[in-house]
C-alpha cells in the first residue's frame, strides 16, 4: 500500500512534483557548481601562480647594463633560495600593426618579446596546458591583446624593430600568470628561439629596450625589497603578493560569480522550502484518510520523507551533471586569463549535490512535523480548523477605486503577505544583484574616479607614434614641458585653447629608519601638488613636502608630520609627509611629490595619457564633440581620445568583465524568476481552485480571473524589484567598496543611472515576471463554474 | 403564469475510459415565475447535473434551456458568464466564499463586477447590508469569514446570490452542511425570498426542505420520474407538517 500510494501521489500530482523536481535539480547545479567556483577562486592566484612558477619577488630591469643587476646584488644572501631570470625586448604598442585589418587597439603601451624555452616562469594555453614549443615565425599572444583586435590563431602581426618589420603567425592565446592581467596592461609575445637570435641581431635596440625579468624564491621577500630598491632601471619590483592584487579584476568578476552562486542557492532553498510546505499543506486531506483508516503518523511522515528523498536524489544527481559546465559558463569570463582551479574542484560539486539532497531531506523533515497534529477530521473540514486569533489585514471594498481584479490582489497581499516573501526575496536578491553590478559598471565608466588616476580631465589622449618615452629618457621634464606648450600651442591655433599636462611615474627609494622602499611617485608635469585632492591632511604646498597613499602608510609606518629621505639618481633629499591621498595607480603604492621637488628626472619612467583642462569650461556634450577634433589636432588615433569615463575604464579594465557578469546575472534572474513565477502561480491556482471556480460560477469571466492573479503576482514582484532599486545603492556601497579599497579607492563616490536602475532593469524583470504569471495564470481556464460541485 | 426556465430534451453525457454515461436523459420542464421547484432524487440520479446544466455553469451535451425567452444553452463562455452575472444567483451545499474578503465584501462582489443596477460603490454596499438586516446577520457584516457560523455564512450566501436582482437562484443542497437549526433558519429565509416574488430551483434530498418548495420534480436516472405540485407556502407549522408527510408519501411512491 505505501509504494502504492507513493506511486499514485507521483503521478496524479504530476505538475507540482515536477516543479518541485525542477528546483532541486536547479539546486544541485547552482550549490555544486558554486561551491565549487568559491573554493576555485578563493585558491585561485595562489593556485596559478604556484602553477606557472611565479619567483616570491619580481623585478624588472630595463637596459642591457642592468642585465644581472638583480642576482649580483642578492648573492649571497641566505633568505635568497634562487633567483630565475628571463630576458625580453619591449616594443612599443605604436610599432606593432595587424596586416590586412585597419585600425587596431592595443590595450598595452609596451609589449615584450622573449622566448618560452628560456622563460623562467610557465606559460599556458587555453586548455590550461604549459606551452613548450613555439614554430618559427609563429608567436603565442598573451594578455587581452588577441581579444582586443579580434584576433585569431592564424591571423598575422607585424613588429618593427629598429629598421627592420618581422611577421608572425598567431600560434594561439597564451596565459601568463605575471602580466596578463587586464590591470598589468602588458602583453607578450612569444615566439621561437631562431626568431628570438634574428631580432635580437638588431645591438643598438638591444642595448635600449631588452628587459630582464628576475623570479626572486626567498623566505623573505621583505627583505629582497628593500635589498633591490635602488637598483637602476627599475621599472617594476614587487613581492608576488602584489601581483595577486593585479587580478582583483578578474577575481571581482570570479566573486560576483560566487555571490550569484550564493544568491541562486539561497532562491533554491528558499523556493524549495516553499514547496515542500505547500505540497504537503495541500495534503490534509489524504493526511486525514490515512490517519482515518489507521495508518500512524511516523508511517505516513516516512512516506512522504521517501517521496522526497527521491525527487532529491534523482534531482541532485542530474544538477550534479549539470553543475560541470554551467560552473565552466560562469567562470568562462575570469578563466581566460587564469588558470582557475584546485585539485577538489569536482569533490566540491559532488559534496554541493550531496549537501542540496540534505537540505530537501531536512525540509520535509521539518514541514512533515504538521503530520502528527492532523486528524482524520482534516479530510472532512478541508484542513480549515476555524480558529483564528487576529484578523486580516485587507482593504475594503467600499474604500477601492479599482476594479474587482485589483481589488481582490491587493486584498491577497495585505491579508496574507507570507504567501509572497518568496517571490519578495527572490525577486530582490535576484534584482538587488544585477542592479549592484550596474552601479558598479556605471561607476568604472563614470567620471569620479578619475581622480584616483590624478587630476580629473576635460579629455585625455595619447599621440600616435608619440616619442615620449625618448624624450623622457633622454630629455627628462624639461622635454615633456616643451611638448605640453607645442600642445597647447596647436589647441589655441585650432581655437580651442587649454591647459596641457602629463602624469610620470618615477621609481624613488624612500629610507624610513634602517628600512629602505622602492616606491612609484606621481610627478605631474604642468600640475600643481596643492590642486590634488587628500584624504587627510594636506596636499604638498611646498617643495619639500610629498603625500602618501594609507597603503604607503600601512607599508612603511610613515604618518603626516613625519620625515623621509628620499633618493634619486644619487640624489638625496628630506621630505615631510603631509598628507594622505588615495590613488588606483601602482593598486595604491604611490607617493604625490611636489612640481618643484627638485629631482633631476631623466630615464625610465611610466606615465599616463596627455590630459587637457579647456579654458572655457566646456559642457559635457561640447567636450564630446570636441574629441574628433583633438584627435585631428594632435594627429591621434580618434579613438585614443577619451573622456575622463573612458580613461578610468581604459585603466581599470573592468566595466567589461564585470557588465558580462551583470548581464549573464541578468539572464539566469530571468530564468529564476520565470521559472518560481510559473511554481508560486501553480500553486496559487491549486490552492484557489475553489475560489476560482465560486468566481466563475458567480459570472465572473476568465479574463477577470487571470487579471486578478497576474495583477497580484505582478504587484509582488514590483514591491520585490522596488525594494531591490532602493537598496540597490547602500548595497552597492557595502559589497563593492572593499573592492575598490583593496585596489586603491577606498573612498569612492559611486555613480548610477536612476533611469536604469529605478526604470530599466525594474521594468525588464517586471516585464518576465508579469508575462510569466500571465501565461501560467491561463491555466485557470481549466477550472470550470461546475468545479463548485467537486472541490475537495 | 410566465416561464422563466424551458428545459427542452436535455441531455448530458459524459465520457470516462471511452465510455459513455448519459447522466441526463432528454430531460423536459419548466420553471414557473414566483415558483420555488425542488429537484429530489436518490444519489448518482442527476440532480446537481441538471442543476449546473441548467444554469450554464456546465454544458448541457443536447437539448436546449430558455431563460425568459432567450435560448442560453448556445451562448458563449463568456457570455452565458455575462448571463449567471446579472441574471442568475447560487447558493451551493459548501459555502464559498473568497477567503481573504469580509463578509459583506464577499456579498457586494457581485454587484461591483455587474454594474447592471447603475449603482455608485456607496448605493451598492448600502443595499447590501440591507440584506444583511433582512437575513438577519447585519452583525457580520465586518467578520472575516471564518469568524462566523455555518448558518450565517450560507445566509450570506442567500445574500450574495440576491445580490444582482437575479431573475432566478439556484441553490445545490442549501443545507446540506448545516445543522437542523441553520437549516430551518436558512429554509425560511428561501422562503421569504420565494413570497417576495423570487423564482428558485434547488436541489435537495431532504424531504423536509423539499416540503417548502411550490413544487418538487423527481429524478431517477437522469429522467424525470414525476413531479409534486405542493402549492404556495405552507401557512404554520401544522401545515409544513402535513406538506412534508404528504411529499413523503409521493416519494414512497416514487421508489425513494
Amino acid at each position: 500500500m505505501f509504494w502504492d500510494i507513493l506511486r499514485k501521489d507521483l503521478k496524479r500530482k504530476k505538475t507540482m512534483n515536477a516543479i518541485l523536481f525542477i528546483f532541486v535539480v536547479l539546486s544541485a547545479c547552482f550549490v555544486a557548481a558554486g561551491l565549487s567556483n568559491v573554493v576555485s577562486v578563493m585558491s585561485g592566484t595562489d593556485y596559478y601562480f604556484d602553477k606557472a612558477g611565479l619567483g616570491d619577488y619580481i623585478v624588472v630591469t630595463l637596459g642591457e647594463e642592468n642585465i644581472d643587476a638583480v642576482s649580483d646584488r642578492l648573492e649571497g644572501e641566505s633568505y635568497v633560495t634562487a633567483v630565475r631570470t628571463e630576458l625580453a625586448l619591449t616594443v612599443d604598442g605604436d610599432n606593432i600593426s595587424l596586416p590586412g585589418k585597419g585600425g587596431y587597439e592595443t590595450p598595452d603601451r609596451m609589449i615584450m618579446i622573449q622566448t618560452i624555452e628560456d622563460s623562467a616562469i610557465d606559460f599556458f594555453d587555453n586548455n590550461n596546458e604549459v606551452l613548450t614549443y613555439v614554430a618559427p615565425g609563429q608567436a603565442y599572444l598573451s594578455g587581452s591583446f588577441m581579444s582586443k583586435n579580434d584576433l585569431k590563431p592564424g591571423d598575422l602581426v607585424d613588429i618593427e624593430i629598429g629598421d627592420k618589420v618581422y611577421t608572425f603567425e598567431i600560434a594561439g592565446h597564451a596565459k601568463d600568470a605575471l602580466l596578463g592581467s587586464d590591470f598589468m596592461g602588458n602583453s607578450r609575445f612569444l615566439i621561437s628561439s631562431e626568431d628570438w637570435k634574428t631580432i635580437n641581431e638588431d645591438e643598438e635596440y638591444k642595448t635600449m629596450y631588452t628587459l630582464q625579468f628576475s623570479h626572486v624564491d626567498s623566505t623573505d621577500p621583505g627583505l629582497v625589497k628593500s635589498k633591490v630598491s635602488d637598483i637602476d632601471g627599475t621599472i617594476l619590483s614587487y613581492p608576488r603578493e602584489t601581483f595577486k592584487t593585479a587580478y582583483i579584476l578578474d577575481l571581482i568578476t570570479a566573486f560576483i560569480v560566487v555571490a550569484m552562486s550564493l544568491v541562486l542557492v539561497i532562491v533554491s532553498f528558499t523556493v524549495l522550502k516553499f514547496s515542500i510546505n505547500f505540497t504537503i499543506a495541500e495534503e490534509f486531506r489524504e493526511i486525514g484518510v490515512m490517519k482515518a483508516i489507521g495508518m500512524k503518523s511516523s508511517k505516513i511522515r516516512y512516506m512522504y520523507i521517501t517521496k522526497y528523498l527521491m525527487l532529491g536524489a534523482a534531482g541532485a544527481v542530474i544538477g550534479l551533471i549539470l553543475s560541470f559546465p554551467f560552473g565552466k559558463l560562469l567562470l568562462a569570463s575570469v578563466s581566460d586569463k587564469m588558470v582557475l582551479g584546485s585539485e577538489n574542484s569536482a569533490l566540491m560539486n559532488i559534496l554541493g549535490s550531496v549537501m542540496v539532497l540534505a537540505v530537501v531531506l531536512m525540509f520535509a523533515y521539518h514541514c512533515t512535523r504538521g503530520v502528527k497534529s492532523m486528524t482524520p477530521l482534516d479530510a472532512i473540514r478541508s484542513g480549515q480548523t476555524g480558529e483564528r486569533y487576529s484578523r486580516k489585514k485587507g482593504v475594503r471594498l467600499k474604500s477601492f477605486r479599482g476594479n474587482n481584479a485589483a481589488f481582490l490582489a491587493i486584498n491577497d497581499i495585505l491579508s496574507a503577505p507570507k504567501r509572497f516573501i518568496t517571490i519578495l526575496l527572490t525577486f530582490c536578491m535576484c534584482t538587488l544583484l544585477v542592479l549592484v553590478l550596474e552601479n558598479t559598471v556605471t561607476t568604472l565608466t563614470g567620471s569620479t574616479l578619475a581622480t584616483t588616476f590624478g587630476q580629473p580631465s576635460d579629455l585625455y589622449f595619447g599621440i600616435e607614434k608619440d616619442d615620449i618615452a625618448e624624450i623622457v629618457a633622454v630629455e627628462g621634464i624639461p622635454g615633456v614641458e616643451n611638448r605640453l606648450e607645442e600642445l597647447e600651442d596647436k589647441l589655441a591655433d585650432a581655437g580651442i585653447p587649454g591647459h596641457v599636462y602629463k602624469e610620470l611615474n618615477y621609481m624613488i627609494t624612500y629610507k624610513v629608519g634602517d628600512e629602505q622602499y622602492g616606491l612609484w611617485s606621481q610627478y605631474g608635469v604642468g600640475t600643481d601638488a596643492k590642486d590634488y585632492s587628500c584624504l587627510t591632511g594636506s596636499a604638498p604646498q611646498n617643495a619639500n613636502e610629498i603625500a602618501i597613499t594609507n597603503q604607503v602608510a600601512n607599508m612603511t609606518g610613515l604618518k603626516i608630520g613625519d620625515t623621509v629621505i628620499a633618493e634619486y639618481g644619487g640624489e638625496q633629499k628630506e621630505l615631510i609627509v603631509t598628507g594622505t591621498f588615495q590613488t588606483m595607480n601602482q593598486l595604491g603604492e604611490c607617493v604625490r611629490l611636489h612640481q618643484d621637488c627638485g629631482f633631476k628626472f631623466s630615464g625610465t619612467a611610466n606615465y599616463f595619457e596627455y590630459q587637457i583642462d579647456f579654458d572655457d569650461d566646456p559642457s559635457a556634450e561640447e567636450i564630446e564633440a570636441r574629441k574628433a577634433k583633438v584627435a585631428e589636432i594632435i594627429d591621434c588615433d580618434g579613438g585614443k581620445v577619451m573622456n575622463a569615463g573612458e580613461f578610468v575604464d581604459k585603466c581599470t579594465q573592468s566595466s567589461g568583465p564585470i557588465g558580462a557578469a551583470r548581464d549573464l546575472l541578468l539572464a539566469i534572474t530571468f530564468i529564476v524568476i520565470v521559472l518560481v513565477a510559473i511554481l508560486m502561480e501553480r500553486s496559487f491556482i491549486s490552492d484557489e481552485k475553489d475560489q476560482i471556480a465560486l468566481l466563475k460560477a458567480l459570472g465572473f469571466g476568465t479574463g477577470t480571473v487571470t487579471l486578478w492573479h497576474t495583477i497580484r503576482l505582478g504587484l509582488a514582484s514590483l514591491i520585490a524589484v522596488l525594494l531591490a532599486a532602493v537598496l540597490s545603492l547602500p548595497a552597492t556601497q557595502l559589497m563593492i567598496t572593499p573592492i575598490f579599497a583593496f585596489m586603491g579607492a577606498g573612498k569612492v563616490t559611486y555613480e548610477y543611472r536612476p533611469e536604469m536602475i529605478f526604470g530599466f532593469y525594474p521594468a525588464l524583470i517586471l516585464a518576465v515576471a508579469v508575462t510569466a504569471a500571465y501565461l501560467t495564470s491561463l491555466y485557470t481556464k481549466t477550472v470550470k463554474a461546475s468545479d463548485t460541485s467537486n472541490i475537495e | 403564469m410566465e416561464n422563466i426556465i424551458e428545459v427542452k430534451d436535455l441531455c448530458k453525457t459524459y465520457i470516462t475510459n471511452k465510455r459513455q454515461n448519459h447522466i441526463l436523459k432528454n430531460v423536459t420542464f419548466n420553471i414557473r415565475k414566483g415558483e420555488m421547484v425542488g429537484i429530489m432524487g436518490p444519489s448518482g440520479s442527476g440532480k446537481s447535473t441538471l442543476l449546473y446544466s441548467v444554469s450554464g455553469m456546465d454544458k448541457a451535451t443536447s437539448g436546449t434551456v430558455t431563460l425568459s425567452g432567450k435560448e442560453i444553452t448556445n451562448l458563449s463562455d463568456k457570455e452565458m458568464a455575462a448571463v449567471r452575472l446579472d441574471h442568475m444567483g447560487f447558493i451551493f451545499q459548501q459555502m464559498y466564499m473568497m477567503k481573504n474578503l469580509t463578509v459583506l465584501d464577499n456579498i457586494i462582489l457581485p454587484a461591483v463586477q455587474s454594474k447592471k443596477l447603475g449603482e455608485t460603490r456607496a448605493e451598492t454596499e448600502a443595499r447590501g447590508e440591507e440584506l444583511m438586516k433582512k437575513l438577519g446577520i447585519i452583525e457580520t457584516a465586518d467578520k472575516d469569514i471564518n469568524e462566523v457560523s455555518g448558518g450565517q455564512l450560507q445566509r450570506a450566501c442567500i445574500a450574495r446570490s440576491m445580490i444582482n436582482k437575479p431573475e432566478i437562484i439556484f441553490a445545490d443542497e442549501p443545507t446540506g452542511a448545516l445543522n437542523r437549526t441553520s437549516s430551518n433558519e436558512v429554509m425560511d429565509e428561501l422562503v421569504k425570498i420565494n413570497n417576495s416574488g423570487a423564482t428558485i430551483m434547488l436541489v435537495t434530498h431532504d424531504a423536509k426542505v423539499a416540503a417548502r418548495c411550490t413544487r418538487v420534480l423527481y429524478i431517477v436516472d437522469g429522467n424525470i420520474q414525476g413531479e409534486y405540485e405542493l402549492g404556495s407556502q405552507a401557512d404554520g407549522e401544522a401545515e409544513l407538517k402535513k406538506r412534508e408527510r404528504e411529499l413523503t408519501n409521493w416519494l414512497m411512491e416514487m421508489g425513494w
